[in-house]
């Protein structure tokens, strides 16, 4: 079954935009619904919600890794970060399975890091990309 | 839509404050994903629980702490007791007793020990520390006993110079300084020398204007004020151009305890002869006493009977409160107090106290002031403890029929170490034991191995008679004597003219058990009754008198009826002798 347009899922959007129609909130449906909370578990700095210490992941650290701007999949510091973000969405996102977590860097930007998770829901085998970047500052 | 729950109110739990709104949240379909722990509602839900249990606990520890009762936090305690008329003492000094030796007494003045001499004493860890002696002291030989306190001497001459002539107060803001090491000694403008003042613990007595006394108040920030008298209020008041000194120790607290090296500081001048510490000797004690800070339950127990008794000692809760405020014990399993009433033959109008491990000195100190505080129609009197033994044995029903020997043994051996792990003890005041509470923990410990009920223990009690004293016994327990039975005594017992006899409780009908009758012996080599008063009992309040006959030492033991030790009058030892198992 799959869950598009069935309105399993609705949840507020991050940025709480208004819809011009009906002057309420446009709320996340289905997979967008998803894909904003994959994001919001990748991005949470582990320890950051108060009494769900599981919740997150350490991202933030890659910043300071070394790594193979080419090629950071193969690098083995990033292999640790790869299970965690997969663990923590095990954990945390039971509506889907994450299948991979791919790390690139941006040939024209190498402080900006593109984190590719590739999940697919539960109820069915096509699998979705959500892509999160982070980039250092200075 | 479905009706929301109502929401919990009142938890202190995250977890349930967090279900209840998820719960609330549960009765609408437009937003979902409260489940879920990444979504932007559960975010929202998070924030909104941990705000919740944040104000919820802030104000759980804002009522508790309102109440003498919950207040946990030492500057909430010297708040609430401040309107009872109680200071809360803050960091105590250890306190040991030296053997100076090298004393000149013929270069004393008036055979006294001047006060502030410095000694040093080193603990295990071979960390230094400073003890002074606050009093001085009448001596006999070069060779004496001198009480000193750990500490950092602090003798504030010029103290009027910081003193707060508008609110009457000095203030010493260290907060390690021992109350009781405080010292108030005032030169009024006119006098030639100084006095000392005199510290008054509570608004009851009967002080007046002019007397020279001052208060202690502690200060919410962990020091004290020394607050002396306004115009026409209790006590004298301080004008420019008094003097004031003030002394104090600041404290180490509980690490100075346990020291028994010491050596004597260099003398100050005025100490004649080579002064020095003795090794060791019989009345020495190691230092002692020491408190890193007050213990919060015993000022919740003294406080408000402090209050109630205005200082002056009416009731046996009364006495309790003075004792435990003098700081001569350290808990309330270290003494007893109990009305003349409550002893047999009971005598009106006195209370007696009876402690443990108290020197004499301490002793007649203790009892002075009680004596004190005391109404004029009361008596306070110190008794000698004397020591009961309790025997329990134990017999529970095990649960499974199929165990080995070995097996039951281990079983009985574990349950034992278990009772006497978390029951029984020894040598202390106010003991209790109850059978329902040791059965009720039993069974839930071992809730698939015994069973145990209040029916399966025996109690007796043990009590040693002296030859020529009399022997008293009040156990405020039902003794388990049956009609017409030996009085259970483990030595045979011999009168002044040699006879040897056994001390028989003769009851004749079931009525006999209620009330006091007399004990009656019978010569153990003839059997004939011997005539003359051996004694009374009444079985059912537990009450026996065996006098000043028997030239021997003996062991009365007696079975309680009623399944439970509530220790009376008596330091009291409880032992289990038996646990055995049966099927």
């Amino acid at each position: 079954m799959q869950l598009i347009g069935k309105n399993l899922h609705s949840d507020l959007p991050f940025f709480l935009s208004k819809n011009s129609f009906t002057q309420d909130i446009n709320l996340k449906k289905d997979r967008s619904a998803i894909q904003q909370s994959v994001i919001n578990i990748v991005l949470t700095r582990l320890g950051e919600r108060p009494f769900v210490n599981t919740l997150g992941t350490n991202v933030y650290d890659l910043m300071f890794e070394n790594m193979n701007p080419s090629n950071p999949n193969d690098d083995i510091n990033i292999l640790g970060y790869k299970y965690t973000i997969k663990n923590a969405l095990d954990i945390h996102e039971p509506r889907i399975y994450c299948d991979d977590v791919i790390f690139s860097v941006d040939p024209s930007n190498v402080y900006l890091l593109n984190i590719d998770v590739v999940y697919g829901d539960t109820n069915s085998s096509s699998l979705q990309t959500v892509r999160v970047s982070i980039e250092r500052t200075r | 839509m479905a009706k929301a729950k109502p929401p919990v109110l009142g938890s202190l739990d995250y977890e349930e404050i967090k279900t209840s709104l998820i719960n609330y949240l549960k009765a609408q379909s437009i937003i979902k994903d409260y489940n879920y722990e990444g979504s932007a509602i559960r975010t929202l839900i998070d924030l909104l629980a941990y705000n919740t249990f944040y104000y919820a606990y802030y104000m759980n520890m804002v009522a508790s702490e309102m109440f003498i009762d919950s207040a946990q936090r030492i500057e909430s305690l010297i708040s609430l007791t401040k309107p009872l008329g109680y200071t809360v003492s803050g960091r105590r000094s250890a306190r040991a007793k030296l053997l100076v030796t090298g004393i000149d007494i013929g270069a004393l003045e008036v055979g006294t020990f001047p006060e502030h001499e410095v000694f040093y004493g080193i603990n295990e860890d071979g960390l230094e520390f400073t003890f002074v002696n606050l009093e001085t002291s009448i001596i006999q030989d070069s060779d004496t006993l001198i009480e000193v306190t750990e500490g950092e001497l602090i003798v504030d001459s010029s103290a009027i110079n910081t003193f707060d002539f508008d609110k009457q107060k000095y203030y010493i803001t260290n907060e390690n300084v021992d109350m009781s090491s405080i010292r108030v000694r005032v030169k009024l403008s006119g006098e030639e020398d100084y006095t000392t003042w005199k510290l008054v613990g509570n608004i009851g007595s009967n002080f007046q204007t002019e007397d020279n006394i001052y208060f202690i108040e502690r200060l919410t920030s962990g020091g004290y004020a020394v607050q002396f008298g306004f115009t026409n209020s209790l006590g004298k008041s301080l004008q420019e151009g008094d003097l004031l000194e003030v002394r104090h120790v600041i404290s180490s607290g509980s690490v100075a305890n346990g020291i028994y090296q010491f050596r004597a500081g260099e003398p100050r001048g005025y100490t004649p002869g080579n002064l020095d510490v003795g090794t060791s000797c019989d009345e020495c004690d190691p230092s002692n006493g020491g408190l890193d800070q007050p213990n919060i339950d015993l000022i919740k127990f003294v406080a408000p009977k402090w209050f109630s008794s205005q200082g002056r000692a009416v009731t046996k809760r009364d006495y309790q409160a003075l004792i435990l405020n003098s700081n001569l014990v350290n808990d309330e399993n270290d003494f007893i107090v109990f009305g003349g009433e409550e002893i047999y033959p009971p005598r009106y109008g006195r209370v007696f106290v009876s402690l443990s491990g108290l020197e004499e000195a301490n002793i007649s100190k203790l009892l002075t002031i009680l004596k004190e505080n005391s109404v004029i129609t009361i008596l306070p009197e110190y008794v000698q403890p004397k020591t009961v033994d309790y025997r329990v044995e134990i017999a529970f029903k095990l649960k499974n029929q199929f165990l080995t020997p070995s097996q039951r043994q281990e079983l009985e051996n574990d349950i034992k170490q278990y009772i006497q792990r978390n029951f029984i003890e020894y040598n202390k005041f106010n003991l209790e034991l109850y059978s329902d509470e040791v059965s009720q923990s039993v069974n839930s410990a071992y809730i698939n191995d015994a069973t145990l009920s209040s029916e399966d223990f025996s109690i007796s009690m043990r009590v040693a008679g002296v030859p020529n004293e009399e022997l008293v016994v009040n156990s405020s327990n039902e003794f388990n004597i049956g009609m017409n039975q030996n009085l259970r005594i483990t030595s045979e017992l011999t009168d002044s003219l040699n006879r040897k006899y056994a001390i028989h409780v003769v009851t004749t009908s079931q009525t006999d058990i209620n009330k006091m009758i007399s004990l009656r012996a019978f010569n153990t080599d003839t059997n004939v009754e011997i005539p003359g008063s051996f004694g009374e009992i009444d079985i059912k309040k537990g009450i026996l008198r065996i006098p000043a006959i028997s030239q021997v030492d003996y062991t009365a033991i007696l079975p309680l009826a009623k399944k439970y030790i509530n220790a009376g009058i008596n330091v009291n030892n409880i032992y289990l002798t038996k646990v055995v198992s049966r099927t």
